[in-house]
């Protein structure tokens, strides 16, 4: 038996890395299993009511001066509908990303998981890109009926471009906060929620208003500006006292900075879940 | 195939396995302990789930904490229940084959062949959450062997397992050493892992107390204390030929029951003995009822040893 194995296994090649092929592939599957998962009554009525509550937010803003008298404030309904999609898909984000180990711990299936070759890394970046893909259905969603409603009404310029921007922000927007809490998640796996929530509160909502270069290390800052570079100044007045603050940077500084924001909690992820030790809870 | 040398795994001050020296080749091996004695731990500790507190675990000759890749040679079926409501046990073998790296035509067929194997295709579409305990054993089983797994590691298999399904279990097993895998299974009731006739690995406490072949274990078994409860026509006769013939270390009289209470450390001399002594002074024999539960007198003989007590 003891030759048998020796046989199968090439141990000069059969090197664990972080990131390998099959790791990729679980990955992908460990996306699918999540996703598949997903379509449940109870998950689709949270997406149902997450798509749907900006849209709903954005109507009533736009439909109440036609009965009341007045125009609508474009510049509001814009800036509204920039918040509220962006808080329906971290809100979805805190929902499907912030668990990824606990919920195996919880539902007992982690050790399950974690006994296959790669199983670790592939369930934690699967689970990454499965929380990704399903906030940033939410956000492009509740974009798509947001700029629908707004061309109804008449309200945008020009809806496509609008459209268009805010779904790659929020595909970017999801990508990045979805590795952040997958670090979260695997750092301080039994408050995952609530320390995501701390994150966001903390470090993605008051950070960005320090006039230092601390702001510059928030997902928010670097989305901020490739918003304002892409659909320009909802505030033209306030440009000149921002950039005093914070200077201007080319697009793929930005870029680069939120595809090192995605990268490197995914790697620190991957590393800490294949060197920490998951009780169960039932060893004996 | 698998080396322990000097494994100790705390949980912060509380010990989980205690220096044990292990080294096993290819074969069946049962690794019977009462509840909470480190079946699990130790199991763990091969697969590379946890790290050793102190000591070194070589699987196939490598540290499995840092390789595991050598987790696609083995085949586990963990002891907890996983709580899965709306997966069926298709999708989530599948699922658990796609991670060790099968493409996903591969996995499908190697899934229902599994599923098949432990005889769950008729309820392979269905969610776990409906299966019952034996369903959900066996399922867990086909994911362990879905891989075609050159060891396979089963904490706990027999448990929720029906008569026919401890059968069944066992038949899997035999037949499984038969076709030359390996094999190694956690219980706590020695009768389920003497079926198998594994090599026994005895563990309590966190320690390793004892490990040999069935033959071995039946002589410790042997040498460890028995108590005995015949009921036979004349008690006080047979209780006083049982006493200069067999090594009885007490005795308890009760007439009236037609009841003999025996304690001895030699009880197969006494199972020997017995036919004969009964059938030369014309007593009959009702019954013989052993009173113990023979794991745990096994274990406190071996805690005694393994203290020098006895």
């Amino acid at each position: 038996m003891a030759n048998d194995s020796l046989r199968k296994i090439d141990f000069k090649t059969n090197q664990s890395t972080v990131f390998d092929m099959s790791a990729i592939r679980g990955a992908w599957a460990t996306c699918y299993f999540e996703l598949m998962r997903s379509m449940t009554l109870q998950r689709m009525m949270v997406f149902a009511v997450l798509s749907l509550f900006p849209p709903m937010m954005v109507f009533l803003l736009a439909w109440a001066p036609r009965v009341w008298g007045g125009d609508a404030d474009v510049v509001f309904v814009e800036f509204l509908t920039l918040f509220l999609v962006a808080t329906s898909s971290v809100l979805s984000l805190l929902l499907w990303g912030s668990t990824n180990v606990y919920a195996e711990l919880e539902g007992k299936s982690w050790i399950y998981l974690s006994s296959r070759p790669s199983g670790r890394v592939s369930t934690i970046l699967g689970k990454f890109l499965a929380a990704a893909l399903m906030s940033w259905a939410v956000a492009f969603v509740c974009s798509t009926l947001c700029v629908g409603v707004t061309s109804v009404f008449g309200m945008f310029e020009d809806p496509l471009r609008y459209w268009i921007v805010l779904n790659v922000v929020f595909f970017l927007m999801c990508l990045a906060y979805s590795a952040i809490f997958t670090l979260i998640g695997v750092l301080f796996f039994r408050r995952s929620m609530v320390f995501c929530a701390a994150y966001l509160l903390i470090a993605e909502t008051a950070l960005p208003f320090v006039p230092a270069l601390i702001s510059r290390f928030t997902v928010r800052y670097h989305l901020q500006e490739l918003l304002l570079r892409w659909l320009g100044w909802f505030f033209p007045n306030a440009e000149f006292e921002y950039r005093r603050m914070f200077p201007e940077n080319p697009t793929w500084v930005h870029l680069l900075a939120i595809g090192l924001m995605v990268l490197i909690p995914l790697i620190i992820s991957s590393v800490l879940v294949i060197r920490r030790e998951y009780m169960t809870g039932d060893e004996t | 195939m698998i080396e322990l040398q000097g494994v100790t795994k705390l949980y912060g001050t509380v010990i989980g396995v205690n220096d044990i020296h292990l080294s096993l080749t290819s074969g069946a091996y049962g690794l019977l302990g009462p509840n909470g004695s480190g079946k699990t731990t130790l199991i763990n500790l091969i697969i590379g789930q946890i790290r050793p507190t102190i000591g070194q675990v070589k699987l196939f000759g490598i540290n499995p904490w840092t390789r595991d890749h050598l987790l696609g040679d083995i085949g586990l079926c963990p002891a907890s229940e996983m709580n899965l409501p709306r997966v069926t046990a298709y999708e989530w073998v599948i699922h658990l084959l796609r991670l060790g790296g099968f493409a996903p035509k591969v996995a499908k067929i190697k899934a229902v062949a599994a599923l098949e194997r432990v005889k769950m295709e008729h309820a392979m579409h269905r969610p776990i959450r409906e299966y019952s305990l034996g369903m959900r054993q066996r399922t867990k089983l086909a994911q362990a062997i879905a891989h075609d797994p050159q060891l396979l590691i089963l904490d706990e298999p027999f448990n929720g397992l029906d008569p026919v399904g401890r059968y069944e279990m066992t038949k899997f097993l035999q037949l499984w050493v038969a076709g030359g895998k390996s094999l190694i299974f956690a219980s706590h009731v020695l009768h389920e892992v003497e079926a198998v006739q594994p090599s026994f690995l005895l563990i309590s406490g966190g320690r390793l107390l004892a490990s040999g072949t069935p033959q071995e274990v039946t002589r410790i078994l042997s040498e460890t204390p028995s108590h005995l409860r015949i009921r036979c026509s004349d008690p006080q006769q047979l209780a006083a030929l049982l006493v200069p013939e067999c090594e009885v270390e007490s005795i308890r009289l009760n007439p009236e029951q037609q009841l003999l209470e025996v304690s001895t450390r030699r009880a197969r001399a006494l199972y020997e003995q017995l036919p004969r002594l009964a059938t030369s002074a014309n007593i009959v024999i009702h019954e013989i009822h052993s009173t113990d539960d023979s794991l745990k007198s096994l274990f406190t003989t071996l805690m005694k040893m393994h203290r020098g007590e006895s």
